[in-house]
């Protein structure tokens, strides 16, 4: 579904600001699967997911989806295959539309819009019935504007928006990491249902234990713009997130042992 | 729920007042549970000003009963409220009331007093003995590779002490993949594999079944511990050194060199274990641990880890000069005792006071799959950016000295 190979990606080359975000990545998800992608604070998670989504063009590598070379296709042709869902509330909405009229646009997704009735009966009918399955009471608020709704609401809508036309693929960038506890459960098992529903191959960027243990069928553990565990299968089963910790613990303590320490050990360990 | 706590000889009193349900329980069992993380194994609990008790709360105090009564201490409620005495009554659990006065803790045997600046010591004499010891591989191999010598199986049953770099199991050649840090003690021996798996895995002796393994690279002994040192650090320092209580250890037994089993209630430890199997062939670089390849050879605790776990010790120390010096390491800058040291980490749990057995001190840690971690412990002496040395609250040292 997703093949990457060899992709490198660096930002600002040659100047201070330096940045090798991906030092060669390969990577390859098969369709149907929910992969969580996690990663501390600057290892490449959301650049990775930047990368397939095509907001800038990798250094080196391909990227293949659904079957497509997509590496030169730019962001807006990609966007065609591919759902997401940002951080931020305020991403992925218009905010002086409507609830109906978001849902109007993003129906139409990567198809020419024209100037035929946006808000069809067609739309309405089922639109108020996905709306109503949220149980937040949206179902009568579609006219109002979605800069009028919490973060929550909106993010739960801007999934619905994401997954609406079924893509191949669906990014989710910590989508949860600005709601409140409960807004963030909320939207989470919203994810998870759609997911399984509609059987969607999903990258999902994540800093929560509990979400990478529970969730998925395959973590992707990043760092310094590689991939450093792929687990899967049963591995990913037995998990607990007391594993996933130790794993970061390893990978700190991988960069605490500097020079020095090499040094002490060679004298000292045997 | 307020809670107030007196001392009275070596009996602590916690006097509670509130009601003592669901939403307070937690905060009075850990009330308890840190009481006896200081290492106070005789507790009374004041319930004149408890007006309520719930089942909640009952579980609280047999849990702290049974836990204080496996280690020989004493847990009591005394002055129990009307409402507290009914429902302990009621449900048959009189024995939770105590007597109003304590017994005197009994006077069981004690040993030879010692103490130093930061620890109390108790020395135990077992009886005569000592053990002979046996160098296994050459420490070389572990940064070259062990080009693919074949270790004997051995068994390690409970008169045995092992340490080094091994795994468990009855074939090298399905083993060679895994080896890590090893030990072996009492008829017990667990392993971290260097295969990638993140637990210790772990062998004990249960009626025909002895655990059986190969050790790399180490140290083997056997014969008869022939003392018990048992320390407590003092209430300034509340923790003690590992280099004080090895030197203090050796001291005690008069001899130069010792083999050293200890259970300790831990402040922290510092060590490393192996990322691979040194007895791999896959590595074609003659040198492991150099930098930074060492990153994907060894990982180090880089701080003080493990803090507030129980730990076991196996080692061997010496001072310099014995026959086995090339698997020995310097302590601590500044001393000229040598060591080699092997830790597994449980979670905490509090150890029996006086004079006590090894073989179930050793054998009830391993209840219920809870070993965390194997490393060999290292005592990092680089000042400021060091992680500094393993640190204990107190504990049980078993010595035997090395005969040869």
């Amino acid at each position: 579904m997703l093949a990457l190979s060899g992709i490198r990606k660096t930002f600002h080359p040659g100047t201070v600001n330096e940045v090798r975000a991906l030092r060669g990545v390969d990577l390859s998800i098969e369709p149907g699967s929910f992969v969580i992608v996690l990663g501390m604070n600057g290892s490449g998670k959301s650049t990775l997911l930047n990368a397939v989504a095509g907001s800038f063009f990798v250094d080196e590598g391909r990227i293949e989806l659904a079957g497509h070379d997509v590496t030169k296709w730019p962001e807006h042709k990609r966007a065609r295959l591919i759902g997401r869902v940002f951080q931020n509330p305020f991403s992925g909405t218009a905010p002086t539309m409507s609830i109906a009229e978001n849902f109007a646009l993003a129906s139409r997704r990567g198809q020419s819009r024209g100037l035929g009735w946006a808000l069809s009966p067609n739309l309405m009918q089922p639109l108020r019935e996905r709306i109503a399955a949220l149980k937040m009471g949206l179902e009568d608020r579609l006219d109002n504007a979605i800069g009028s709704l919490s973060g929550g609401q909106r993010q739960a809508l801007t999934l619905l928006m994401a997954t609406w036309l079924k893509p191949e693929l669906l990014l989710l960038d910590e989508h949860t990491a600005a709601l409140d506890p409960k807004s963030a459960d909320q939207v989470i098992q919203l994810s998870d249902e759609v997911i399984q529903r509609d059987m969607l191959t999903t990258l999902m960027v994540t800093h929560s234990m509990q979400q990478a243990v529970s969730l998925g069928d395959r973590i992707i553990m990043m760092h310094r713009g590689q991939v450093l565990h792929d687990i899967r299968g049963a591995e990913k089963k037995r998990l607990r997130p007391e594993d996933l910790l130790d794993r970061f613990d390893e990978v700190r303590r991988r960069e605490l042992l500097d020079e020095s320490a090499a040094a002490m050990l060679n004298e000292l360990y045997i | 729920m307020e809670i107030s706590r007196q001392s009275s000889g070596d009996l602590i009193i916690l006097r509670l007042a509130g009601r003592l349900d669901a939403n307070w329980c937690n905060h009075v069992e850990s009330a308890l549970s840190a009481t006896v993380r200081d290492g106070e194994h005789r507790l009374h609990l004041d319930m004149s000003a408890v007006s309520y008790i719930s089942s909640a709360g009952i579980r609280v105090l047999l849990a702290c009963h049974k836990q204080l009564r496996a280690i020989n201490g004493l847990f009591g409620v005394i002055r129990p409220s009307e409402a507290v005495r009914s429902v302990l009554e009621l449900s048959g659990l009189q024995m939770l009331i105590a007597a109003e006065t304590a017994a005197e803790s009994s006077a069981e045997d004690n040993g030879k007093k010692l103490a130093s600046a930061s620890a109390a010591y108790e020395l135990f004499a077992l009886g005569a003995g000592g053990m002979k010891i046996e160098t296994v591989g050459d420490p070389a191999t572990l940064a070259r590779g062990c080009g693919g010598a074949q270790p004997t199986t051995r068994r390690f049953d409970a008169a045995k002490v092992a340490l080094g770099v091994g795994a468990l199991g009855g074939s090298f050649s399905e083993n060679a993949a895994r080896c890590g840090e090893l030990l072996a003690v009492a008829g017990v021996a667990a392993f971290q594999p260097a295969d990638g798996s993140s637990r210790p895995d772990f062998m004990l002796s249960e009626g025909a079944l002895v655990p059986e393994g190969q050790l790399v690279l180490g140290l083997s002994a056997q014969g008869t511990f022939t003392s018990l040192l048992r320390f407590e650090a003092n209430d300034e320092d509340r923790r003690i050194g590992i280099t004080e209580l090895m030197q203090t250890a050796l001291e005690s037994s008069g001899a130069n060199a010792a083999v050293v089993v200890a259970v300790t209630e831990t402040a922290g430890l510092v060590g490393a274990s192996l990322r691979q199997s040194p007895a791999s062939e896959a590595s074609a670089s003659n040198d492991r641990f150099g930098f930074p390849q060492i990153r994907d050879w060894l990982s180090f605790t880089s701080e003080r880890s493990f803090r507030d776990s129980t730990s076991l010790m196996v080692g061997v120390i010496a001072k310099p000069g014995s026959a086995f010096d090339a698997l020995l390491r310097p302590l601590a800058r500044g001393t000229d005792l040598l060591g080699h040291l092997h830790a597994a980490v449980f979670p905490y749990r509090p150890l029996r006071k006086g004079r006590i057995d090894l073989q179930p001190a050793v054998t009830s840690l391993f209840d219920g799959q809870s070993l965390q971690s194997l490393l060999h412990l290292i005592s990092d002496p680089r000042g400021f950016n060091g992680a500094g040395e393993s640190e204990f609250y107190r504990g049980a040292v078993w010595i035997a000295p090395i005969i040869t």
